[in-house]
């Protein structure tokens, strides 16, 4: 698929005000994906957390 | 109100109540693997789920192995959603050619429904394709509430064995719930909603003829309307039983089409609460003492009770502006009398009232009235009873695992102030699981004022609100409230799909959840590695009135400690300057 090509389906999926920057929308959807991943690994650094304040304990 | 009314919500507690044991003995009986009257059915297919996905079911886990396959069960799912959002136009079932999603609006209602919250910033029928409400948000329905569940069998698990490590496995207790509680029980109440005239349809939108023409803005007669429709009643069903609430259409329950009559109000009314109460007794069962489960049913009942009373009496007051303009809020044969604002005349006070504190009660956040339209005290009961924590009957097994963190903490104060080691169900309470209970209790707290703080300071916040003053204040408080502790009911009256509204709401709901499970498992993690200490004179008896009240005022207490000011500040004021 050329770029011309990609950008025409694109739009035609993204019709939304700023569905002209191919970017733009792109990036929006990196900025949530990282964020759901930012997240989520946060959550996972709780459990570690948890973990290790049980094994501290007397 | 009426002796009718009075009847109806005493009907309503009455089969809830007789509903709960056999319900609840049935799904201990699933979650101890025992034999149910399904398994001729249903026991080939979960064989053949765990073939095709690979799942173990005789390998048990530890709490972080059973932690770590829930995100990342929930994360995927999450991911789903929201691609289903941002693809929708490119994807089969979208008769009506809707476009793809914002990216902000996607990721807010894929965090919503993974995490059991379903708040909706969009309107259904006119953002989501068909594809996208049955295959992303019908299918979280199941699984988010029967994460819930998981977490609360593991939690059990943890109390009831001893000296060991493992807590179940993940794909086990949430398989096991989708396959033998919410979809058997879905199908009835999704046919018995048909039956009353809910729409279940692949079809399209219907052009019908209106019943009187209107203008429209250019001033041309308009003859005909579009009727949104769809597979409605099939997630409608779900949404109720997993206390899941997104609702099919914008208005939920309030629309025709989702919640015909009164019916089919009263089923949609029982299943919000129906499997949470029903847990308390699993919960008794499972732990070889059904008086503890009836004791915190009852705590929660009494709470509910005291609520409902107090949402029925102001809603059933009415409303001194109206009556300053002349409109008659007198009870009579032919007008049910109160503040009938914002409420369906098919369903009257009662029935919204009770349906307003039910909803926040369970998690649910469907509704049957618009709660930003209730008296002060009315929304107040509303909004208490979802910043109590949601425990009371709370979600589907979030619910009763909150209600567990408040046991512990009942226990280990109680424990203190007599002078007794703290024990549940004989395991000793300690310092970590007074921790992890305390982060339980804390993380919506934090998250809802700390949110509803930054709203009103930003003008992003400000900006879409619909009122000023004391009830602005409160539209903000109840949209953090609720995001923040996975409810998703909206008071109106604030426009929140838009990006600081979406992002700032999907923290809350996103940390409110897995903030939760985390350290519920770490409990159970903890009790299950401990032995199990004999009763003795010392033993503070958990199933008794005294322990009933105590629980109670614990939960009341940390409710009214955290929230009171703020309360203060929106619709006590605001009451107070409507009657004074």
């Amino acid at each position: 698929m050329d770029w011309e090509t990609a950008l025409l389906w694109h739009r035609s999926i993204f019709p939304s005000p700023n569905s002209h920057d191919f970017g733009r929308e792109g990036m929006m959807d990196l900025v949530y994906l990282g964020l759901t991943v930012v997240f989520l690994l946060a959550t996972y650094g709780l459990v570690v957390l948890c973990e290790r304040l049980m094994e501290d304990k007397p | 109100m009426n002796a009718f009314s009075w009847l109806q919500l005493v009907f309503y507690l009455l089969v809830l109540l007789l509903l709960a044991k056999p319900l609840g003995a049935f799904m201990a009986r699933v979650y101890q693997g025992e034999h149910t009257f399904l398994d001729p059915l249903l026991r080939p297919v979960e064989r053949l789920i765990y073939r095709l996905s690979g799942a173990r079911p005789e390998e048990e886990m530890d709490w972080k192995v059973y932690a770590f396959a829930l995100l990342l069960f929930n994360g995927l799912g999450l991911l789903v959603v929201y691609a289903l959002q941002r693809w929708q136009a490119v994807l089969p079932l979208n008769p009506q050619g809707l476009g793809a999603v914002s990216a902000d609006s996607s990721w807010n209602t894929a965090v919503s429904f993974a995490t059991n919250t379903n708040w909706q910033g969009y309107g259904g029928e006119t953002t989501l394709s068909y594809l996208t409400q049955m295959l992303g948000l019908t299918v979280q329905n199941f699984v988010s509430a029967a994460t819930g569940m998981a977490v609360l069998v593991a939690l059990i698990r943890g109390l009831v064995r001893h000296t060991a490590r493992t807590i179940g496995n993940f794909w086990v207790d949430l398989t096991r719930s989708v396959l033998y509680i919410l979809l058997p029980l879905s199908f009835v109440v999704a046919l018995l909603l048909v039956s009353q005239g809910v729409v279940q349809t692949f079809g399209s939108y219907k052009s019908v003829a209106r019943l009187q023409p209107t203008t429209d803005a250019r001033g041309q007669t308009v003859l005909q309307q579009v009727l949104a429709v769809g597979p409605a009643a099939s997630q409608i069903a779900i949404k109720q039983l997993g206390t899941n609430g997104g609702g099919f259409f914008n208005v939920n329950s309030t629309h025709p089409l989702e919640n015909p009559t009164p019916f089919s109000n009263f089923v949609e009314m029982l299943s919000i609460l129906l499997i949470p109460a029903a847990l308390c007794y699993t919960f008794g069962r499972m732990v070889g003492d059904t008086r503890q489960g009836w004791a915190i049913l009852a705590a929660m009942t009494i709470i509910f009770v005291a609520l409902l009373g107090l949402a029925v009496w102001a809603e059933q007051s009415g409303n001194p502006a109206l009556a300053s303009l002349g409109v008659d809020q007198t009870q009579s044969a032919t007008n049910p009398g109160g503040n009938m604002e914002g409420k369906e005349v098919r369903f009257g006070v009662a029935n919204s009232a009770l349906w307003a504190v039910a909803t926040t009660a369970a998690s649910n956040g469907s509704v049957d009235s618009m709660h930003d339209s209730f008296m002060p005290l009315g929304g107040l009961a509303a909004m208490w009873m979802m910043q109590l924590g949601e425990v009371v009957y709370g979600g589907v097994g979030s619910g009763l695992y909150g209600m567990l963190a408040f046991v512990i903490v009942a226990v280990f104060v109680a424990g203190l102030m007599v002078g007794r080691t703290p024990e549940y169900l004989g395991k000793k309470i300690e310092a970590y699981e007074m921790k992890m209970a305390s982060i339980m209790l804390l993380v919506p707290i934090v998250l809802a004022k700390v949110g509803t703080a930054i709203a009103v300071l930003a003008p992003a916040g400000t900006a879409t609100l619909g009122n000023p003053g004391a009830h602005g204040f409160s539209e903000v408080l109840y949209a953090f409230t609720s995001a923040a502790n996975n409810n998703g009911s909206a008071f109106a009256g604030l426009g929140a799909n838009n990006p600081f509204y979406n992002i700032a709401l999907g923290i809350c709901m996103f940390f409110s959840r897995y903030w939760l499970v985390v350290p519920a498992l770490a409990i159970a993690g903890s009790l299950v590695r401990k032995k199990k200490v004999p009763a003795g004179a010392g033993t503070l008896a958990t199933h008794t009135p005294l322990f009933i009240v105590w629980l109670i005022g614990v939960v009341i207490i940390v409710g009214a400690l955290s929230f009171l000011p703020a309360l203060a500040l929106g619709p006590i004021v605001e009451h107070l300057t409507i009657f004074h």
